[in-house]
């Protein structure tokens, strides 16, 4: 087996706000390895942001903890580091690059300020070397080096996100958080700058976590996926085998929900119902409520991960709980 | 830049015209008739009408606006009635000293002046430091102190104020005099701080409720994520970012200071404009309160015109907004050269 | 950031009006309750305006305007002889003193909160309506009705809130009627460009041009579906113009430019007090409080409003 670069290992992390506690993120396990490259695929507010704060130790210092579990990195726990060692990870070894381009960088600094500050807070250059580095990641990135002495507001969004990558990976480092790097951007663009983040790993060798809620996105980079619903895992797997034979009904029916060209379909079917209010968990399986095979015995007996060939998925079919009938579409087909 | 600044200088001058004439409106409307002011107690119907020929005061209204703007020549040999507008400063005598009234204006206003700005800077130093610390130690001892002193410092007249620190520190404590004047600097102490009170609460609550709003915003996280310790993420990020807002409040502060002097001085007793003023209405020496209200709010309307010509340079985003238009504007006229 | 605040906003446009906004105001009721600040701010405000109204039962105004200069400076707490109108005496307890007339300290701050309720009241009242209609009809209409409307609040902004009162009572003479209109006048134009703002951005919205798409006339389009919606801000704006307002009709009394005494009026019951700093500070403080408390509550209502309608704005 590879080498392990990062091993989350029971990952609990809260949101307390004044009225409740929000569960953003319940016992998740997930590994990675050297080199390797992560998809995390779910609808908004399943926890993504969360765990890859989890990871950056970039939670709401007020609200956001970690209750539970390990996030290990290199073999060294970062949910114990002390917040000075922290810091020389973040942006160094672990970088991240953030969902909306258009907020992400300091108005009132150049881009090039921006991008040789990483280098100069990690010991990586003095200034001027840092200036000069930070055209060079300019034009990795396909901007021309001479725009570094220009604000972030004279740029476009594609542009802006393409510092911003700069910036994740002047410091070279060994794992590469990208949360929804292209929702926010045009069509057009998206394709350019996930072709870029695709190309830069494999030249950077540097690990890739991708976050989106678009499976597509994930299918173009990943090698791995996994997929939250409700702060929890419910399906981790290569990505070629999650995508022709899903084992959840959750990711059954994210599938279900992508248009496709190839296939005859006269309607997509999208998954009904919302996902359940993160202050306030449903008994038993959490995707019960909107699960087309759902038994009786999913309302009350929670489902643990089952490993099946290199493979692991959460559901009480593959406990052999309640008879497995998937792909028969369930009772509302 | 240079364009920008000319614009802005152009398009102040609208609204010193409208303050102007609204204040001028106000003079002229107002029940007393100078001409009987002047006079004494025994004078004639035919005289007071005589006297109103010789002050212009039985021109139309607008022409009159127009000499006060420009200037009167009296048709009276007495060259005291005869001023040269407000243009070249000088609207006349005042009718209880009988000195020209811009100045006993020029002479008393560098006292306001130094008042102003010995609280202006007290305030700055004061509030910028209170609201960067309550507002990144949200919920602490820190923020709670900083929030209830601002919160009374907004909610106590400043002439109220006065009067305690000359009760406790003049009266009780024999420490500060209780009349100020600004050949003695200890004089000035409890004035200052009166004066500088509500602004210090202003401008903190403005820090703190900025400074929360920018540590929230996407680019401090990104800040963060590259391993910024926190102190820097807030001075290099967050601190520059957050004082724009603050940076006009200030601006505003400094006419709003100019204008709590009033009340100030009278409490001290301090020679400044704002003494003038109150004098001046008390005794109903119209061409000294039309001459310190109108002198008050153009240095007001300068002030601010100041502020925003900073506030464009340290936000960039502004300037270059004003750069491309320029832009827009030279490439436009050259295209339509060609 | 995954913490999604599910709360429908209080300024929401809503067909489907009373029970959406029922929730709405509920749930604004909530956060501001929550706020124990501002609930004592506006348990401080209930109690003046009690005072207000019901001032004649505590002392009578004859009692409290008229001399009994054998009294003058009592501290608290003394019981003194006083002089009734029928030439009788009668023994009087001085709660918070008496000032340099003898007159019961505690009885003006009771008829001059009266004073002080009226004037914030009816100030931003006028200025309320005044303003918001031509914000409204500025950023409705634009062009050149909207220039005309914004130019002239620029320039009422260009001069200073108390100079301009001053200038106004200075011009027409201080009387109670002179105090309200100049106060009343330079509260204006913060409402002007609150509503404009707000109009302006609600004017493009969809339920907007469905409003016109279905023949609605202007006036009922900004009265019935814009100006409910601009609320929010609006009222906010009063609170803090109320605490604005107190405070420049006592900074104006205490120039002497404001409510002449003898009638009650905190700012002229501190003019009188000035002279007598050190003989009797308790004619000082009293009054001062009772501005200083009033004005506090004020604005910690206003504060509270600002937060509970404004979600965003707090954490």
């Amino acid at each position: 087996m590879d080498e392990q670069l990062l091993s989350i290992q029971n990952l609990t992390t809260q949101y307390l706000t004044d009225e409740s506690v929000i569960h953003a993120v319940n016992g998740i396990n997930l590994h990675l390895a050297k080199g390797g490259s992560l998809g995390l695929v779910g609808e908004s507010g399943a926890g993504k942001t969360t765990t890859a704060y989890s990871i950056m130790g970039l939670l709401p210092k007020l609200t956001g903890k970690i209750t539970q579990g390990k996030i290990l990195f290199e073999g060294k726990d970062l949910t114990r580091l002390p917040e000075d060692e922290m810091r020389k990870i973040r942006g160094n070894e672990i970088s991240m690059i953030f969902q909306d381009p258009m907020t992400s960088l300091n108005p009132i600094l150049t881009v090039g300020d921006q991008i040789a500050e990483v280098l100069e807070i990690h010991g990586t250059a003095d200034t001027h070397a840092a200036l000069a580095k930070a055209g060079d990641m300019l034009e990795m990135v396909g901007i021309p080096r001479d725009r570094m002495h220009e604000y972030p507001h004279q740029f476009s969004g594609g542009m802006k996100q393409r510092v911003i990558i700069a910036i994740a990976l002047a410091c070279n480092p060994k794992l590469l958080i990208a949360d929804e790097p292209t929702t926010a951007l045009d069509v057009t663009i998206q394709a350019q700058v996930l072709r870029m983040i695709r190309d830069l790993k494999v030249k950077l060798d540097t690990s890739l976590i991708l976050i989106s809620h678009n499976l597509g996105v994930v299918a173009q980079v990943c090698e791995n996926v996994a997929i939250m619903y409700a702060g929890r895992i419910v399906e981790y797997g290569p990505l070629r085998e999650v995508f022709s034979r899903p084992l959840h009904p959750y990711t059954e029916g994210l599938l279900n929900s992508i248009p496709r060209i190839e296939v005859d379909k006269d309607r997509l079917s999208p998954i009904r119902g919302m996902m359940p209010d993160p202050s306030t968990m449903p008994h038993g399986c959490i995707f019960k409520p909107r699960c087309p095979y759902a038994a009786a015995a999913c309302g009350t007996r929670a489902p643990h991960i089952t490993e099946i060939s290199g493979r692991s998925v959460m559901c009480l079919m593959h406990e052999g709980v309640i008879p497995n009938t998937m792909g028969t579409g369930g009772h509302h087909a | 830049m240079t364009r920008y600044i000319f614009r802005r200088l152009l398009m102040i001058v609208p609204v010193l015209v409208g303050v102007t004439f609204i204040v001028f409106s106000l003079t002229y409307i107002s029940p007393g008739d100078p001409a009987r002011m002047i006079l004494p107690q025994d004078a004639t119907d035919a005289d007071i009408s005589h006297m109103r020929h010789l002050m212009g005061l039985d021109e139309p209204f607008l022409l009159q606006y127009v000499h006060f703007l420009f200037g009167f020549k009296s048709p009276s040999e007495d060259a005291s009635f005869s001023y040269k507008g407000l243009l070249a400063l000088d609207l006349g005598r005042s009718y209880v000293s009988n000195r020209p009234v811009f100045k006993t204006i020029l002479e008393r206003f560098p006292n306001t002046a130094l008042l102003a700005i010995l609280a202006l800077i007290l305030s700055v130093i004061l509030s910028i430091p209170a609201g960067i610390i309550s507002a990144t130690h949200q919920y602490s001892v820190s923020d709670m102190v900083v929030s209830i002193l601002s919160l009374l410092g907004l909610s106590m007249p400043a002439f109220w104020l006065g009067m305690i620190l000359i009760w406790i520190f003049s009266v009780k404590l024999r420490i500060f005099p209780s009349l100020a004047n600004p050949a003695n600097l200890k004089s000035l102490v409890l004035p200052v701080i009166t004066l500088a009170t509500m602004n210090t609460a202003v401008q903190a609550r403005m820090t703190r409720s900025s400074m929360l709003e920018v540590i929230r915003q996407d680019y401090i996280r990104t800040a963060r994520a590259k391993g910024l310790d926190e102190k820097k993420v807030i001075r290099k990020h967050a601190l520059n970012n957050a004082l724009i807002p603050v940076v006009t409040v200030i601006g505003l502060q400094v006419g709003q200071l100019l204008v709590g002097a009033v009340l100030t001085e009278t409490v001290f007793s301090y020679p400044g404009i704002g003494t003038i003023m109150v004098d001046a209405i008390q005794r109903k020496d119209t061409p000294q309160i039309l001459a310190s209200v109108v002198f008050v709010a153009i240095i007001f309307a300068l002030v601010n015109l100041i502020v925003d010509i900073v506030y464009a340079f340290i936000d960039p985003r502004i300037k270059a907004q004003y750069e491309s238009m320029s832009k827009a504007r030279s490439n436009g006229a050259a295209r339509k050269g060609t | 950031m995954e913490k999604k605040l599910r709360t429908p906003h209080a300024t929401r446009p809503s067909a489907r009006k009373s029970a959406k906004q029922k929730t709405a105001f509920q749930e604004f009721w909530r956060r501001f309750k929550k706020n124990r600040l501002a609930v004592a701010g506006f348990v401080i405000v209930v109690i003046y305006i009690l005072m207000a109204i019901f001032a004649d039962l505590f002392f009578s105004y004859d009692f409290i305007t008229e001399n009994q200069i054998s009294n003058a400076f009592a501290p608290p707490l003394t019981t003194a002889e006083i002089d009734l109108n029928n030439g009788a005496t009668a023994q009087h307890l001085y709660i918070l003193g008496a000032d340099n007339f003898g007159r019961d300290i505690l009885g003006r701050i009771i008829h001059g909160a009266r004073v002080s309720m009226v004037i914030g009241f009816t100030t931003i009242a006028f200025a309320g309506i005044v303003g918001s209609a031509l914000g409204a009809i500025a950023g409705y209409y634009g062009g050149k009705i909207e220039s005309v409307i914004m130019r002239g609040t620029d320039i009422l902004l260009a001069i200073p809130n108390i100079l301009f009162a001053l200038a106004i009572v200075a011009a027409l003479g201080p009387s109670f009627q002179n105090l309200l209109l100049a106060i009343g006048i330079t509260s204006i134009p913060a409402f002007v460009r609150l509503m404009r703002a707000s109009v302006l951005t609600l004017k493009n919205q969809e339920f907007i041009e469905a409003a016109r798409a279905l023949g609605a006339r202007d006036f009922r389009i900004i009265v019935r579906h814009i100006m409910p919606n601009c609320m929010a801000p609006i009222i906010v704006q009063a609170t803090l113009g109320i605490a604005q307002s107190i405070l420049s009709a006592t900074s104006l009394s205490f120039l002497g430019l404001g409510i002449q005494p003898p009638s009650p009026e905190w700012g002229n019951m501190l003019s009188d007090a000035r002279s007598y700093i050190s003989y009797a500070p308790h004619t000082l403080l009293f009054p001062g409080l009772a501005i200083m408390t009033v004005i506090l509550a004020y604005n910690l209502i206003g504060d509270g409003l600002r937060d509970a309608l404004d979600p965003k704005l707090k954490r």
